[in-house]
């Protein structure tokens, strides 16, 4: 027999983001009302919708705002693995915060992805001087139809300047940002190359020729400045064009695949106190002579919304890899992130406002009403950046493609590509942004890989640190897991060619639905066969694996649904040492402050 | 190459620009549930009422089908069938 050491030692994950840890410490426990950011604080704010000023220059302070900006530039930004869990870190204390002050990076992403030198370097300059940005694409009587948008940009007749007219709304930071990135027209074709990007600093306007539409009244991130924009002629130089005359649309839809990625760690900042408070609640809520953590159907509810929570773990840590790694295919990944984690981690809320009972109603009681904040909050991150729909009307039209490619794959050639992402070991490379997509050509590597995890899944046989009985499960689960691949992939083959025109069969969305859910599951397969002896004990076992795989694949025909009451057991054993030592719930669990 | 052989090569390429391009008008046709003999290969496709994504994806169709890469924005680049047609002559 092999013997296999299940490593002691940290794994390494925490040395290479060591900012995460750190900027932990920097912000103290949200439950102590001292902290940077406080949840008192936070819900005082909310309740009387007061943007977070201090909470941000403390932030800055740190230096937070660099990691918006390219390291090649000069700033923090080297890989987005690290941002994905700096940005669960302020999420977990205020939605509010992190959505207002990551949008920085959506407004500077065009910059980075298609401006000049110049335009970096000035931009760099300016959010490194604590300069907000924001992007603004949506305009009142158009949403998500932005070739029929009509703020437009003229040229002046001697050629150096446009004259920006039309009003954006709603916008966050609309009025509060220094530089905006706006979508405009700039002929009147409205085809898919008649909008362009341009950069606006607000200092180098003339006042008369812009003005705010007043804050809007929101169901949550209440404090956050939710506004629009008018502006009448407004001049600006034709260098502030970023990219070429027509790429805006382009630009738009390629930062859109960076920011519907990261926004799983908004998500997952949330769900993570979600939890937290509700654990605080059923282990201190004593009824009929126990805790309430004590009742069995709590106790098993609460294990099985954390290996949802690790479900989309996976996939975010992943994703935020993949995008250094397979550029070219985040029209697909990115669309499956942001339909799938934001809907999980909404159910998720649901289900454990359920435990929290009365207690998730309370604006002011218990943990000061973080709970119903995170809810409210939460429930805007399935909307902004590309609907839960937008995505999955995008990935239903990549379904035909990619489901032809796969059949033609073998897997094994994809295997160093696969273990750059999965391998929690290896530092990224750095991203090339000329490498993003809007097609990603029939790849998907993770599902056309799917069978060389067979593969590796049977070189674990054997292993001390994995039961048989687990193992068997999981690889009979992976082999479900390609046949209803294979199944949907037949149901697409038989599905009519796309109709132009955004009124595609009901059946894409549900197939579309399906493949996120086969996509998750592979992702989690993969994550634990590349650090299977690296994450520790619960990790190695592959008990969640099971759990996992047997939850994500729910909808579909697999072999065995009933969850196994002893994993269940051990992962709420697990849950709880997590929370009682303060880790992120996670399956790399940095050391919180709490 | 002979006179003959170079007419021949011609003539094989001008009839298989000619299939590409009444493919290219069936499968446009069918993005946009239309009849194919109501396309004009001069009108811009936009026009039918073609949007972004569906121009993506058939400019996917057309790398499947010449077995080619393209820019996946190819169509919004070239926005009538001619315009397309001019641009993969080379490719062909
Ligand atoms: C708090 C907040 C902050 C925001 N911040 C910004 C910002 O900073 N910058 C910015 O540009 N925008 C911002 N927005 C705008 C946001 O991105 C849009 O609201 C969003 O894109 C949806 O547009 P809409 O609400 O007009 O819905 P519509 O586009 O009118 O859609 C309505 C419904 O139609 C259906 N639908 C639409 N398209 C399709 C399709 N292709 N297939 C099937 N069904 C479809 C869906 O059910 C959809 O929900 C913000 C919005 C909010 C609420």
């Amino acid at each position: 027999m092999s013997v296999d050491i299940i490593k002691i030692q940290r794994p390494t994950i925490f040395d290479r983001l060591v900012a995460v840890e750190e900027l932990e410490e920097f912000l103290k426990s949200p439950f102590d009302e001292s902290s940077v950011v406080s949840f008192k604080k936070s819900a005082e704010l909310d309740e009387n919708e007061i943007f977070p000023y201090q909470e941000i220059e403390e932030l800055h302070k740190w230096r937070y705002n660099e990691y918006y900006i390219p390291k090649q530039l000069g700033g923090k930004l080297k890989s987005f693995e690290e941002l994905l869990f700096l940005t669960r870190s302020i999420s977990r204390r205020d939605l509010s915060i992190s959505i207002t002050d990551a949008h920085t990076l959506l407004g500077a992403l065009p910059v980075w992805i298609a401006g000049s030198e110049e335009q970096k370097q000035e931009l760099a300059k300016e959010i490194r001087n604590s300069r907000s940005a924001c992007l603004a694409v949506t305009e009142r009587s158009h949403g998500s139809d932005l070739n029929a948008n009509g703020v437009c940009a003229v040229k002046t007749d001697d050629n150096t300047n446009y004259l920006l007219t039309g009003e954006k709304w709603p916008i966050n930071k609309a009025t509060l940002s220094d530089i905006l990135c706006v979508l405009a027209k700039t002929n009147d074709k409205k085809d898919s190359r008649s909008l362009s990007i341009l950069m606006v600093d607000k200092e180098k306007l003339s006042p008369d020729t812009y003005a705010y539409q007043p804050k809007i009244n929101t169901l949550g991130i209440k404090g956050c400045d939710i506004s629009g924009i008018v502006f009448n002629k407004a001049v600006l130089s034709k260098n502030m064009l970023v990219g070429k005359e027509g790429a805006g649309l382009e630009i738009t839809l390629k930062g859109f695949q960076i920011t519907r990625t990261l926004c799983a760690g908004l998500s997952l900042g949330a769900v993570d106190t979600a939890l937290r408070t509700t654990l605080n609640f059923v282990l201190k809520r004593q009824l009929y002579g126990k805790t309430v953590f004590d009742i069995q159907h709590s106790r098993h509810t609460l294990a099985k919304i954390f290996i949802d929570i690790i479900s989309c773990d996976c996939l975010a840590i992943a994703s935020s890899r993949g995008l250094h790694e397979i550029t070219s295919q985040f029209s697909v990944w990115s669309a499956i992130v942001k339909n799938y984690i934001p809907q999980k981690v909404e159910q998720s809320i649901h289900e454990l406002s359920v435990i929290l009972g009365s207690r998730f109603y309370f604006r002011d009681d218990h943990d000061h009403g973080v709970f119903q904040k995170m809810m409210r909050d939460n429930s805007i991150i399935s909307l902004f950046d590309g609907s839960t729909i937008i995505n999955k009307h995008s990935l239903s039209l990549q379904l035909k493609f990619l489901a032809k490619k796969r059949a033609k794959s073998t897997g094994i050639e994809l295997e160093k590509t696969l273990e750059n992402i999965f391998s929690l070991n290896k530092e990224v490379s750095d991203i090339d942004y000329n490498k993003l997509d809007l097609f990603s050509k029939g790849n998907n590597i993770v599902l056309q890989g799917i069978e060389f995890a067979l593969s590796k899944l049977g070189n674990l046989k054997g292993k001390n640190s994995v039961s048989p009985k687990t193992l068997s499960e999981i690889l009979n689960l992976t082999i479900d897991l390609i046949s209803n691949l294979m199944d949907l992939e037949n149901k697409v083959d038989k599905l009519p060619v796309v109709e132009s025109g955004h009124n595609l069969e009901t059946e894409y969305f549900d197939l579309a639905q399906s493949y996120c859910k086969l996509h998750t599951a592979a992702t989690s397969v993969f994550m634990w066969v590349y650090n299977q002896e690296e994450l520790g004990e619960y990790f190695s076992k592959g008990e969640w694996l099971v759990l996992s795989l047997q939850r994500t694949l729910d909808s579909f025909t697999i072999y065995k649904k009933e969850l196994d009451k002893e994993y269940l057991e051990n992962t709420a054993k697990h849950l709880l040492t997590l929370h009682t030592e303060g880790k992120l719930f996670s399956i790399t669990p940095f050391q919180l402050s709490n | 190459m002979s006179e003959k052989t170079g007419a021949i090569e011609v003539a094989a390429k001008s009839a298989s620009i000619t299939e590409m391009e009444n493919w290219l008008i069936n499968r446009v046709a069918e993005h946009l549930s239309m009849d194919s003999e109501k396309i004009s290969i001069h009108e811009e496709l936009v026009l039918y009422g073609l949007d972004s994504m569906s121009a993506i994806m058939i400019s996917g169709d057309i790398e499947e089908k010449l077995n080619v890469e393209l820019p996946s924005t190819t169509l919004w680049d070239y926005p009538t069938i001619h315009d397309i047609m001019l641009f993969l002559k080379d490719k062909m």
